[in-house]
């Protein structure tokens, strides 16, 4: 088999891949970036709206916009970009590590690098994962597939269309249909608020008159061939109730029921996974539980914004530089625990001596919620945060000076967030 | 009519309820700001919203290619603007920011490309 040698090897080629790959190419270091799709940018280039960029370039960019920004500095850079390139599988746990890869240009061939960044980023949770009853007939898709077969290959995935799910994404696409010329009939919820932004809510539903059901579930599918018709009904007291069910015929059925980070090449490399995120479990360096090998982006947990896995990215970037300068390879680490109300912390370590920037979820929709951050008894820090709720992930950081007296008998104390 | 608006000018959200005052002006009621009541009158009086889609190329490579207004557009020219994109084509090679429809019915707004293609790879 063909071998090739790197320093570093990122896979996945989408905003987290780009921006670690030229932040680490920046400092010399020879780097391959590998993707499974014909082009650089990951999913950015299908999500052809606007609202990109706002906190990372102070401008209002689309998907491909905020990708170009990117792609034109790969391209000119050093890094070997493959293309068509899918990593099968992959030994780490040694000093050098191995990726088998299968591209239709190189065949199967095997990159050997000293350090591997994971940006394969996330997928969408489909019908399957929800257990709808019904007929399995043409006419399903989720949300992020519709959406590639209109902005990228040119296809009308359907002409009547109800949406599962008022993430983000369902709510674009309804309007990307209704200008399409389709006809979105609904779009239900299953919770008694929505997932997606106001601005969405306003701009993608209000202004097309698109009803949205909240505390509504469909219970059934129709339809032989092509989708036919979905039942829909209201949930009281958290339970269905059949007596209100009702039927809107359509014949395509979208699917917006949120993501998954992507990591069957992560596990069966025996990389350890954090329950709660569906990532690797990282430390403060975004390192994995295999030595050199490092994480950002939905890969990692999935993000709201795409700044914010540039940002991440470019973090990953800058560890993992130091790490191969030998700066970082022994570093004293304490562990971080989610608390009350809060569906994760990450990363789940935090070192001494610098700032630890710590993104999470909360498991609560409240205003002017409370954050703390104790070592058992003691509140190290407080933050009280404007808006809180599932849907919006946010971040905090802790300065060297809160990170004081934390030693005993020569280890870290863990550090716990809790959110009310 | 009374007509309420969700201010989007910040992530507060004021709902605004609008009531006209008879004499073609308006009340504004909820707004925590001044900015939601400029938003709220926009909004009334000419709502405007940045328009995205795909536009066919002359290449079988890539078929299509996005583009966006480069300022929000009237509502009102937002059906005859698709018409219009819907029924043209863009020449490649294309390059993301190039204009492909000039101050479109007098509106001043200009439809640009988002993406560039095909790309030039240094190697």
């Amino acid at each position: 088999m063909q071998e090739r040698n790197y320093d570093v090897l990122i896979i996945g080629a989408g905003a987290a891949g780009m921006a670690s790959a030229l932040e680490v190419a920046r400092q010399g270091l020879k780097t391959a970036i590998v993707d499974r799709e014909p082009f650089l940018g990951g999913i950015l280039p299908q999500c052809i709206h606007n609202g990109f960029g706002v906190h990372l370039f102070k401008e209002e960019l689309t998907g491909p916009e905020f990708a170009e920004r990117f792609i034109q500095n790969l391209v000119q850079s050093d890094i070997d970009i493959y293309l068509n390139t899918t990593a099968t599988n992959m030994a780490v746990h040694q000093p050098v590590k191995q990726v088998n890869l299968c591209s239709s240009q190189h065949g199967v061939f095997r990159i050997n690098a000293r350090a591997i960044v994971l940006a394969m980023g996330c997928r969408e949770r489909n019908r399957g994962n929800l257990g709808i009853p019904g007929t399995r007939p043409a006419g399903i898709f989720t949300a992020g597939l519709a959406q590639r077969l209109i902005n990228i290959d040119g296809y009308m995935p359907g002409k009547r269309v109800v949406i599962v799910g008022s993430g983000d994404i369902g709510l674009i696409m309804a309007r990307r249909l209704t200008w399409t010329g389709a006809e979105v009939l609904a779009v239900v919820e299953i919770l008694p608020y929505p997932s997606g932004i106001t601005r969405n809510i306003v701009q993608c539903l209000n202004d097309f008159n698109i009803p949205l059901y909240l505390s509504h579930i469909v219970t059934r599918i129709e339809g032989k061939d092509r989708v036919e018709a979905v039942e829909i009904t209201p949930l009281e007291n958290g339970t269905p109730n059949y007596s209100k069910t009702f039927k809107v015929e359509c014949d395509t059925l979208l699917f917006s029921v949120g993501l998954v980070p992507e990591n069957e090449l992560t596990q069966s490399a025996g990389i350890k996974i954090n329950p709660e995120t569906g990532g690797p479990l990282v430390d403060t360096r975004l390192m994995t539980s295999a030595e050199g090998v490092f994480a950002c982006g939905n890969v990692l947990h999935v993000h709201d914004l795409v700044d914010w896995v540039s940002d991440e990215a470019q973090r990953c970037g800058n560890e993992l530089i130091n790490y191969l300068q030998g700066k970082t390879e022994k570093i004293e680490q304490g562990k971080v625990i989610a608390g009350a109300n809060l569906k994760y912390v990450l990363p789940n370590r935090y070192r001494l001596g610098e700032k630890n920037r710590f993104s999470m979820r909360s498991l609560i929709v409240k205003d002017k919620a409370t954050l703390v951050v104790r070592q058992g008894e003691k509140t190290i820090r407080q933050f009280t945060l404007r808006h809180v709720k599932p849907a919006e992930m946010f971040h905090v950081e802790l300065k060297p000076d809160d990170l004081k007296d934390l030693v005993s008998n020569g280890e870290l104390l863990p550090i716990e967030f809790s959110l009310s | 009519m009374e007509k309420e608006i969700i201010c989007l000018s910040c992530p507060n959200g004021c709902h605004i309820t609008v009531q006209p005052t008879g004499d073609g002006q308006y009340q504004f009621l909820g707004a925590k700001c001044e900015r939601g009541e400029v938003y709220a009158h926009e909004e009334i009086t000419d709502p405007k919203r940045v328009v995205t889609a795909v536009v066919q190329t002359d290449s079988e490579e890539m078929s299509y290619l996005p583009v966006k207004t480069d300022k929000p557009i009237s509502k009102k020219y937002i059906n005859p603007l698709l018409e219009k994109l819907y029924s043209q084509k863009i020449n490649l090679p294309a390059k993301c920011g190039q204009i492909i429809i000039h101050n479109f019915m007098q509106t001043g707004v200009n439809v640009v490309i988002t993406r560039t293609y095909p790309l030039v790879f240094k190697k």
